[in-house]
């Protein structure tokens, strides 16, 4: 308590550099959380994808005949004669992400509205936990029947029918590139970073024409990621690369390549990369170099404006020192001090970081698509990771900002300090 | 000068925590504002075509679970209707010309097609890759992209016009004719496509001015080979490039056509999917590629550093004013007057920052002759890149040191003038009775 009184007054004896001190704090600690939650959003469970840590993918297939390479995401019969047949995983998708843009008619003949469409099967809902705010997905019978069911998102839902009364909105036509779907269920809308889950409508890809034989030529190419939830990765890994080799001994037209995939989320969502073999430890220390340098020039500048102040309080810790105070006890006092001034920058700069990212400031910083919007949701944000390494972060500023201006003041002599 | 060297020798060691961080940024801002001032510098650059009154109509075909598809249609009957699409397209009030090409092969696009191949002179051993984008003849397609000829190669419009031999005729871009014969015209000439084992001889129809083929790419080597002597009008999908009139923003237009086209553009089974600007899909591009991203986050990194410096700056130098109070007021009484104490004390944070730099940027350049400078988009230097400051190391250099050296020097400026400005309003009377 006496410390808090003491701080307080501190704060009001010294306006500008109390505010100089908040600003930079807050500064500081409002990059580094929005740096926190864009890099939590790519490798932390958020909606829907909740088992990321289980997560692996098969996104990009190369085949290669003679001096012909054709490289894409894989064919449906790719998945469906290889990829489902090995034993190392729990559940496997494929899902259908169509070259080009989509756009949906809307019912009253205004302009289309372009939309991101992605064809799924009933595997798709064990994977992700879309949250259906009305009607169901398509059951497996719907999905082999190739019955036009469609799931679209809330936002879509608005954009396209005008209306939020979503349950009145099953089993209503929806016009999607000319063709007839009806809406079976309404779902909460993810962000666009999530790639590999992320769309405006899910259809069953049994309705598209010709999924299953794409390209003949190449039958391992064509327009489908492949999606495995794992509790054993190097398995299936060996177990895939096994299944490769095996493929190019057994004839010698093609050359398949799967680049070491499938691989996990984790390394997937990190380097950005559909192959996901970038060294991850060069990321990493690139990450710690960012987020060391993001807090060294503020405490230099918080060293800086420390150190002026200590030297107005030499007096005081000479009195302090005469009458018993230890370094250590002293040191301690001015740190803790500090750190109060530290926690209220850091709160001023987690509330401007949640308005940044109200404001959109992660669509500046991240790529994606043009045309959709990300919501940087509660959950993202006040994520207790996030809440945690904030805190982290304002202890390791305050004890890089303010010790050793403290330390080096407080050895001089009582004498000398009462002198001044 | 001697006065303002003199107060920072005597304070070296209350401006050491200021000097230090004056360095680091120094060196910080050197390598976060070297990638965004290439990133800026080649997305300013241009792309060798006209982007103005520039945009995109792309047409799809009903499918066969529509309502309104039209069955039975044979490739004659497609063609009737391709023709009859066109002309509505073309004779719409705002259009000046188009080109129709097959679906994802205009420049820039993402789905572009692009055909790498190793070419070598004939008697030469060295074969190099280049890009190669793919167009189809007798579609007024250099015109209405706005791709002026060299002089000695035919116009826009004969190059649109000639009879290609597909996989036998090309036409270069400048840097790339000029890579092969360099001064010289390249009309006429010849060289070699391997293809494996096999040995193409391809005849250069025409030399262009330099086009980049993606804006951010930075490469005017480009070849542009023909899919088709002529257009297949019986396909389901193009993309029709549009050009349009004068005084017509395409941001007015693509919307007002859409609309109009929903209602009148819809023949056999072809209809209008979108209209869009092209400079809304080059930053489409770019935006899904991560190159607004990587700026913006160099930007507002730069930015971050250089907002902490100020604060450093100011703090600093108002602690320091603080207690130069009698100082001040010894100044005034001798006759400075208030610029002079002003002057005096911003002086202090120029020489400051820029020994500070000097010493920064010396460091940043034992660091830079080791790993090089940022060279842009490139694919890893696989192509030749674009001759200019960035592909010069000292130029280079001289270019990202004078950026850093300027928003350094205004950062601290920004810091230092209100500590001065404070200090100079000091009374000498209040200042000596203090002392």
């Amino acid at each position: 308590m006496s410390t808090l009184r003491h701080v307080w007054q501190m704060l009001c004896q010294n306006k500008l550099f109390s505010a100089i001190y908040i600003f930079g704090t807050a500064l500081a600690l409002a990059t580094v959380t929005v740096g926190a939650v864009i890099f939590n959003n790519k490798v932390a469970p958020i909606y829907p994808e909740y088992q990321r840590d289980r997560t692996a993918y098969i996104s990009s297939v190369q085949m290669r005949s003679g001096n012909s390479t054709r490289q894409s995401q894989a064919s449906y019969q790719f998945f469906r004669d290889y990829l489902s047949k090995l034993k190392n995983y729990t559940d496997a998708t494929a899902t259908y992400n169509p070259w080009g843009t989509s756009y949906a008619q809307p019912e009253d003949g205004s302009l289309s509205v372009r939309v991101m469409d992605k064809g799924i099967d009933p595997t798709f809902f064990r994977i992700y936990s879309l949250d259906f705010l009305a009607g169901a997905p398509f059951t497996q019978e719907d999905f082999d029947s190739g019955l036009r069911k469609i799931i679209i998102t809330d936002r879509t839902a608005r954009r396209i029918y005008g209306t939020d009364d979503y349950a009145s909105l099953i089993g209503r036509p929806f016009s999607l590139q000319f063709s007839e779907y009806t809406v079976c269920g309404i779902v909460r809308e993810g962000t666009p970073t999530e790639e590999k889950s992320f769309a405006n409508v899910f259809y069953p890809y049994t309705t598209v024409p010709n999924y299953d034989h794409e390209d003949d030529d190449h039958s391992f190419n064509g327009s489908f990621t492949v999606i495995f939830l794992t509790d054993n990765l190097d398995a299936l890994q060996a177990e895939t690369a096994d299944m490769v080799a095996r493929y190019n001994n057994s004839q010698d037209e093609f050359e398949l390549n799967l680049f070491d995939q499938p691989n996990g989320h984790f390394i997937v969502g990190l380097t950005g990369n559909a192959y996901g073999n970038d060294d991850v430890s060069e990321i990493f220390y690139g990450l710690g170099f960012v987020l060391l340098v993001l807090l060294l020039v503020p405490s230099l500048n918080l060293s800086g404006i420390i150190s002026g102040q200590m030297e107005g309080r030499v007096a005081e810790m000479g009195v302090r020192k005469a009458f018993g105070a230890g370094r250590s006890r002293l040191l301690g006092s001015v740190l803790w001090e500090n750190l109060v001034l530290t926690v209220i920058g850091g709160i001023a700069g987690f509330i401007v970081a949640y308005l940044a990212m109200k404001l959109g400031i992660t669509d500046l910083l991240s790529k994606g698509d043009y045309y959709q919007a990300s919501a940087v949701t509660e959950e993202m944000v006040f994520a207790p990771r996030i809440f945690i390494f904030t805190f982290l972060v304002c202890y390791v500023l305050n004890i890089m900002s303010a010790l050793l201006p403290a330390y080096r003041s407080l050895r001089k002599p009582i004498v000398a300090s009462l002198k001044a | 000068m001697k006065i303002i060297l003199k107060n920072l020798w005597n304070r070296r060691g209350r401006y050491a925590w200021l000097f230090i961080e004056l360095i680091v940024v120094t060196a910080l801002a050197w390598y976060i504002l070297d990638k965004a001032v290439v990133n800026i510098s080649d997305s300013k650059m241009p792309v060798g075509y006209d982007v103005d009154r520039l945009a995109i109509v792309r047409v799809n075909s009903l499918p066969e679970t529509s309502k309104k598809y039209v069955a039975g249609l044979d490739s004659a009957q497609r063609a009737a209707n391709f023709e009859t699409f066109m002309n509505k397209l073309r004779h719409y009030e705002d259009v000046e010309r188009i080109s129709p090409q097959y679906e994802g092969n205009l420049l820039n696009d993402g789905s572009i097609s692009i055909n790498k191949y190793q070419a070598g002179v004939a008697g030469d051993t060295l074969a190099k890759m280049q890009y190669e984008v793919q167009f189809c003849g007798g579609t007024e397609y250099f015109e209405t992209y706005g791709i002026r000829t060299l002089p000695g190669s035919p116009s826009p419009e004969e190059l649109s016009a000639y009879n290609y031999n597909p996989g036998r005729h090309i036409v270069l871009t400048e840097d790339f004719a000029r890579l092969y014969w360099p001064g010289e015209n390249a009309v006429g000439k010849s060289f070699y496509y391997l293809n494996g084992e096999d040995t193409v001889r391809i005849y250069v129809a025409g030399v262009v001015e330099n086009v980049r083929y993606q804006s951010f790419v930075r490469t005017n080597v480009l070849a542009f080979g023909t899919w088709d002597t002529f257009l297949d009008k019986s396909r389901e999908n193009y993309d029709v490039l549009v050009r349009l009139k004068p005084g017509i923003d395409p941001g007015d237009f693509a919307p007002r056509f859409a609309e109009w086209a929903a209602k009148n553009m819809n023949v056999g089974n072809l209809y209008v999917k979108s209209v869009t600007p092209y400079a809304d899909q080059i930053y489409e591009i770019e935006y899904s590629r991560g190159i607004p991203a990587n700026r913006n986050s160099q930007l507002a990194l730069a930015a971050f550093f250089l907002i902490n410096l100020i604060l450093g700056v100011t703090g600093s130098f108002f602690l320091q004013t603080r207690r130069r109070t009698a100082e001040m007021g010894v100044h005034r009484s001798f006759g400075a007057t208030r610029s002079h104490i002003v002057r005096m004390l911003m002086g202090e944070g120029v020489i400051l920052a820029t020994v500070a730099f000097i010493i920064g940027d010396f460091i940043m350049l034992q660091v830079l002759l080791k790993t090089g400078l940022d060279n842009g988009n490139n694919l890893n230097n696989m192509f030749d890149t674009i001759n200019n400051w960035v592909g010069n190391f000292w130029q280079h250099f001289a270019v990202i040191s004078a950026v850093v050296y300027a928003c350094i020097l205004l950062c601290v400026l920004i810091g230092t003038f209100l500590p001065a400005w404070q200090a100079s309003r000091v009374r000498p009377v209040d200042a000596l009775r203090d002392e």
